[in-house]
């Protein structure tokens, strides 16, 4: 991502704890005072994918005496909105399933939107475990923007994915 | 019947690594709140404890008002809050008085179309109102 005459507020890299989603959530919600509204559709997209990684991560560490995920998260401010990214590797055999469901969440419409998220949310908990879909459509409804997605491979078995939401201002 | 009588369920909310929202539940009054914003290390727990106080509550057979103030709450939360308006659904089936109160903040219209959803989700009549910043 090339970042020419955008700001950077904030980018991780590392294991994605509860902790630390603490902690770049303050952030989010205190460096985004002057636009309360684009802050809160930012905190919740950032939950609800904060928690893609932690499902999809096939990048792991030892971390305070745990299995963490890692992953890449980041906010980017330009003239005219947001973009909030989250990046991690992924086994490519996740990668078609992951790149269908955008690619299906932009082909709907708001209300379609509403409806699918409408449909996920009275799966069982059990069908949830693997996140990838009521998440990514939350995040799209709270955006109101197209999914960007861009897959990189690693190797045979790896490939780096990255989602990136834009959110306008208000 | 010599059920052991139903306590006031209250549960202060905290903002901290999770974000637990405050709940009271008064059976003597009959009024539900459940107010702030909720993301949960277990949510599940946590909503089921809310519906479990509820069933007994229902199988009182009295009436019961919810407000719900919520501010925010994620797709996991969502799911429990959906819990707890499908067991008032099916209380007022079974003919009990109940009166939802959906509290929203009036420049969010995120939360006001989750609250929407969830009225063509149960065909609650879920009075909405606004609140001023």
């Amino acid at each position: 991502m090339i970042l020419q005459d955008e700001s950077l507020l904030i980018s991780y890299k590392g294991p994605v704890t509860p902790n630390i989603m603490a902690e770049i959530s303050r952030d989010i919600r205190g460096q985004l005072d002057d636009f309360p509204q684009a802050s809160r559709k930012i905190f919740s997209i950032f939950i609800e994918l904060a928690q893609n990684i932690l499902f999809y991560s096939a990048e792991k560490i030892r971390y305070a005496g745990r299995t963490e995920s890692v992953g890449i998260l980041q906010l980017v401010e330009t003239d005219e909105g947001y973009v909030f990214s989250c990046g991690n590797i992924v086994n490519t055999t996740d990668v078609g399933r992951l790149a269908d469901s955008c690619n299906t969440i932009n082909s709907l419409d708001r209300d379609e939107l509403r409806r699918l998220r409408r449909v996920q949310r009275r799966q069982p908990q059990g069908d949830m475990s693997k996140g990838a879909g009521i998440g990514l459509v939350q995040a799209a409804i709270l955006s109101n923007n197209p999914l960007d997605i861009e897959v990189y491979t690693i190797d045979e078995k790896h490939s780096f994915f990255s989602l990136f939401v834009t959110i306008d201002k208000d | 019947m010599s059920k052991p009588k139903l306590e006031i369920l209250e549960i202060n909310g905290e903002k901290d690594t999770f974000y637990v929202p405050h709940v009271y539940f008064d059976p003597d009054k009959g009024y539900c709140l459940l107010e702030g914003e909720s993301y949960l290390e277990n949510t599940w727990e946590f909503y089921e404890r809310l519906c479990s106080w509820l069933r007994d509550y229902t199988s009182t057979g009295k009436p019961l008002t919810f407000d719900f103030k919520m501010i925010y709450f994620n797709t996991s939360s969502s799911k429990g809050i959906l819990e707890i308006l499908l067991l008032l659904k099916d209380y007022e089936d079974r003919g009990g008085e109940v009166q939802i109160n959906w509290y929203y903040p009036n420049d969010d219209d995120d939360i006001l179309e989750e609250a929407e959803d969830f009225i063509e989700d149960t065909q609650l009549d879920i009075k909405l109102v606004p609140l001023a910043e």
